[in-house]
């Protein structure tokens, strides 16, 4: 396999843009990432466009504005995931020698999605959906768990969303820029318990870009070399062989098999980005990333270790809370900003002297399935 | 154009698949694979053996909460507030639960009977299916 570096990386605006369609958000990041990249858009040679919530030919519609046709182009939906799918699938692309350089991107407006407005359910038709299962529901029962298993409180979860926010108000590209306190959290409105508004992400319409390619066209590029030293994307295993709901099966696995590749251990790496789409997952993503022992996730996050500042920051971005949360542009964007923590170009939210990151997303909610996919990347410079 | 007043929808089932009704009442179907292992809601072929020896058992109707919240938004089929949450049946599988009990007895460990009643309507149609209630109210019957 070749080795594959990140050459170009781009976000849209994010926040409630009704008027704007899906291909219009997705080209601001695609235009934002080929000026990052210096290079022309006509040297791409393969695209994925990864969406819940999109029209046909997605990936063919928003390029043809930027002047790229005749090209591979594939349209990606793995729900939460879709994003960091397709930067995989373009990840194998080029490490398989089947293409020197391409583009992934995700795009999703919220706001026009048939779920807007909604708790997101499960597929129409889904026994669990409709006897009243949601995404957050599904979550809400994870820290049900969190509580009787790890001793969490509904401070601990809502402190999940002030340390989110505390990064996020330090981001310009933050769909919500305002610190708060846990008393303020837990003081929002009740969503499904015991999670309160503000610890559930926004609905956000947005689009992320990334363009890798091989060693060679790095070096003709790049300023401060980016590399992928490991790209999994997983599916997950059926509910009933969980034993409790405080861990991903499929997040853990997903895990080992990307620090294998890596070759490296989870206490080497030095700035994380998981999906926090609702507060008491990132606590069990501590764990199924072992950034502590089975067990100690509560005492980890109260320690601070994972705050900006603290041993292992996770989500200097702001996470899905904070910075905002349109569904397929996440994975894309979570790997961008561990590409811009590693060149040390995330301005007042720079975690000093990283060399070493990870970026992990997690979706999907059906019937007799844990979750849907879980996918994991880690970067060096 | 009728001049009679239209007659009550009869009640549906919300799927033909995961319900039994015996003398016994109202129970949960669920799959034996010849393997042991026991599939809700119901499949064709065991995800444990890949073995297609299946066959239709009824499950438990009390169990225990695993987990449980109550959902203060509106869903497709519900008005809040709601509940949901994950029954360990008696010595049978972990079930997806809607639950009608109060919050004070919503509690992971409480102890939950099944119940087989229309729990929405789908255009003016009620739907029946399954809910799991605490053990201080009385049974419908």
């Amino acid at each position: 396999m070749r080795e594959v570096f990140v050459l170009g990386i781009g976000q849209s605006v994010f926040g409630k843009f009704p008027d704007r369609s899906v291909a219009d958000l997705g080209q601001e990041a695609i235009r934002a990432a080929i000026r990052d990249a210096g290079v022309a858009p006509r040297r791409l040679e393969v695209a994925y466009a990864a969406r819940l919530y999109g029209g046909m030919i997605l990936a063919q519609t928003t390029l043809k504005e930027i002047g790229i046709t005749r090209i591979e182009m594939i349209n990606v939906e793995n729900a939460c995931a879709g994003g960091s799918s397709a930067v995989r699938a373009l990840w194998k692309d080029v490490a398989g020698g089947f293409y020197d350089i391409g583009i992934a991107f995700g795009t999703e407006s919220m706001t026009t999605s048939p779920v807007a407005r909604q708790l997101i359910p499960p597929e129409k038709g889904d026994l669990e959906g409709q006897l009243g299962a949601n995404m957050p529901g599904i979550f809400a029962l994870m820290a049900n768990r969190l509580m009787e298993t790890h001793g969490a409180t509904r401070r601990d979860f809502a402190q999940v969303s002030v340390k989110a926010h505390d990064a996020g108000a330090l981001n310009p590209m933050a769909q919500y820029r305002k610190r708060m306190t846990v008393d303020e959290v837990l003081a929002s409105r009740e969503i499904v318990d015991p999670l309160t508004l503000l610890q559930c992400c926004p609905n956000t319409d947005g689009a992320a870009a990334i363009i890798l390619c091989t060693a060679e066209i790095a070096k003709q590029y790049q300023r401060t070399p980016v590399r992928v030293m490991a790209s999994v994307l997983q599916s997950a295993d059926y509910f009933y062989r969980k034993e409790d709901l405080t861990s991903f099966e499929v997040g853990a696995r997903a895990a080992t098999m990307a620090y294998e590749m890596a070759g490296v251990d989870p206490s080497d790496i030095d700035v994380i980005e998981v999906h926090d789409a609702f507060t008491a997952e990132e606590m069990v993503h501590y764990e199924d990333l072992r950034l502590c022992p089975r067990g100690e996730a509560v005492g980890l996050l109260r320690s601070g270790a994972t705050a900006l500042g603290g041993r292992i920051p996770v989500n200097p971005s702001g996470g899905l809370l904070s910075l905002g949360h349109p569904l397929s542009a996440s994975g894309v964007r979570n790997v961008c900003e561990i590409v811009q923590q590693l060149r040390g170009e995330a301005g007042e939210r720079q975690v000093e002297g990283a060399t070493l990151g990870l970026a992990q997303m997690i979706g999907g909610n059906a019937t007799g399935l844990e979750t849907g996919a879980c996918s994991i990347h880690i970067l060096s410079r | 154009m009728t001049d009679t007043a239209t007659p009550p929808l009869e009640p549906k089932l919300l799927r033909d698949d995961i319900l039994l009704h015996s003398a016994a009442g109202w129970t949960l179907a669920g799959s034996r694979c010849a393997c042991g292992h026991i599939s809700f809601p119901p499949v064709n072929t065991c995800p444990e053996c890949l073995g297609d020896l299946i066959e239709t058992v009824e499950l438990p109707k009390t169990g225990t909460i695993f987990a449980c919240t109550t959902v203060r938004m509106p869903a497709a089929n519900f008005k809040p507030p709601y509940s949901i949450g994950y029954v360990d049946l008696s010595g049978g599988p972990r079930v997806f639960a809607h639950f009608q009990m109060g919050q004070e007895m919503l509690k992971i460990g409480a102890p939950v009977r099944l119940q087989v009643k229309p729990l929405w309507e789908e255009h003016g149609r009620p739907v029946v299916a399954y809910c799991f209630v605490g053990f201080d109210r009385a049974p419908d019957a």
